[in-house]
């Protein structure tokens, strides 16, 4: 249910994150539901596989879309299925679907996608540990050990979760190549990480992989709406236009860091992440 | 009582930005905010007291406003670079800095006492002092380590905050004062390190002469 929400409003929001930066520099700016039609565009295209390619070179878009789809189901946003850790299956289940766009990128051969990947996996290396870290926490002070117990911001766990929240909004940063950690918009060969791995990839794959890239972010404003309150729905709809917000004015304002300074950055991620469950097992 | 965990939440955050940065401007800027965030868990605090809005307003012109402006003026004066020197490296101070903070709030509930107002405050107070400790010995420049003094500063008088229903008046404003005039003895004394030796860096200065 979480899944088939998140895959609707999945182009609107990047959409919406394209318009408002483009208005935001005194552009006109393409309509946000111009995603849609850019994706229905896409998917009527023909695809080309470099010329020595294996099958994980087609397994790659399908499974960031598998993966990404799969994590987004276990959301209790909407009510869907639940049971004992299904936080880390969720997280893995995404990684899954990093994992296997970064085999494809190696499996076409050509430089841009392999550098792309091996970019891509080191900044999913060091970003992992704190969203996972800061997740465990969260679902520590929770009920049931999974993610529909997860507790809500309140009073008396607010440090933890406040620490969480911090350490996830980072994580998203970083998944989801946004800005001080990659520029989506760039095309230089020194500053892409993402666009460098899915660079090979066209048509109906280029779309499968745009839609798991805003599913990604999706994922991660879900987890944060999860430990916000309210009625989840709606705060889901509310973290997604906060996010809107803050990328586009990020994008417009910000610069992205040099990629050797990536580590000093993520470790704030790893940071709040470790202080979120120190905080959890000690309860202050 | 959560919008002044939120407070009380970034102070610790600016605290940690405070240690792993390493431009002097940014650091002064943090410096700053983080003395307008102190002063707003006072306002938080006060509850119609007017002693307490008015040592909350004193800490907001003195070192929200007075000392970063003196210090500005300061490394302008001096013309040194604007970067900060330490012996560690970002991503290792934010773990020393993540190590001392679980410390202080792991044996922080031990400090607090029956009728502290704000007791959530007390960890984070004593982080904040581990953290200007921390700041300050692992720095080259004299600058950076009276930063790292301030920041220590602020941990105590976020302490007294939270633990006791606030001190007098005039207590405030006397501590306020004195830490305006150790910056400005310390900002003298750059001055002679600078005249004598043609640079502010600590980690030169090995040999005691008579």
């Amino acid at each position: 249910m979480t899944a088939f929400l998140a895959l609707v409003l999945a182009p609107l929001f990047s959409g919406s994150v394209k318009w408002l930066k483009a208005r935001l520099t005194h552009r006109e700016g393409l309509s946000p539901l111009m995603e849609y039609r850019n994706l229905i565009k896409l998917w009527r295209k023909v695809w080309i596989a470099p010329h020595p390619t294996t099958p994980l070179f087609l397994l790659g878009p399908i499974l960031a879309l598998l993966g990404t789809l799969g994590a987004l189901a276990l959301l209790p946003i909407l009510p869907g299925p639940t049971f004992k850790g299904d936080f880390l299956l969720a997280l893995y289940l995404l990684g899954l679907g990093r994992f296997f766009p970064m085999l494809a990128a190696l499996d076409a051969g050509s430089s841009f996608g392999a550098q792309g990947g091996y970019r891509e996996g080191v900044v999913t290396v060091l970003a992992e540990p704190g969203t996972l870290m800061a997740l465990a926490g969260a679902v520590l002070l929770g009920e049931g050990f999974s993610l529909s117990g997860l507790p809500e911001l309140g009073v008396e766990n607010s440090l933890v979760l406040l620490l969480a929240l911090a350490s996830l909004a980072l994580g998203l940063l970083a998944e989801g190549a946004r800005m001080p950690v990659d520029d989506p918009t760039t095309h230089l060969e020194l500053t892409m990480i993402h666009e460098a791995q899915i660079l090979d990839h066209s048509g109906p794959l280029l779309a499968l992989y745009e839609l798991a890239g805003s599913l990604k972010m999706l994922f991660y404003a879900g987890l944060m709406a999860l430990l916000l309150p309210g009625f989840k729905p709606l705060v889901f709809l509310g973290v997604g236009v906060a996010w809107v917000l803050a990328l586009a004015y990020l994008e417009t304002y910000g610069v992205k860091l040099r990629y050797l300074r990536l580590p000093d950055f993520l470790s704030y991620n790893t940071l709040f992440g470790v202080l979120a469950l120190l905080g959890a097992i000690w309860r202050f | 009582m959560a919008l002044l965990n939120t407070l009380v939440l970034a102070i610790l955050a600016t605290g940690f930005l405070i240690v792993s940065r390493r431009s002097l401007d940014a650091i002064i800027r943090l410096y700053a905010l983080q003395n307008v965030l102190l002063a707003l868990v006072s306002f938080g605090l006060a509850g119609g007291e007017f002693h307490f809005v008015l040592a909350g307003l004193a800490l907001f012109a003195v070192k929200g406003v007075l000392i970063p402006w003196y210090l500005f003026w300061l490394i302008d004066r001096l013309e040194v670079s604007h970067e900060v020197e330490g012996y560690l490296s970002v991503s290792l101070s934010l773990l020393l800095a993540g190590l001392l903070t679980a410390l202080a709030f792991r044996v922080g509930k031990a400090f607090v006492l029956p009728e502290a107002p704000l007791p959530q405050g007390v960890p984070v107070a004593l982080a904040l002092v581990l953290l200007g400790i921390l700041s300050m010995v692992s720095r080259k420049k004299a600058i950076s380590q009276v930063l790292g003094f301030l920041a220590l500063e602020n941990g105590v008088f976020l302490m007294a905050l939270s633990e006791s229903h606030g001190l007098p008046l005039f207590v405030e404003l006397g501590v306020a004062l004195d830490a305006f005039a150790a910056v400005f003895l310390a900002g003298i004394l750059i001055f002679r390190i600078k005249g004598e030796m043609g640079h502010v860096d600590t980690a030169r200065m090995r040999s005691l002469r008579g």
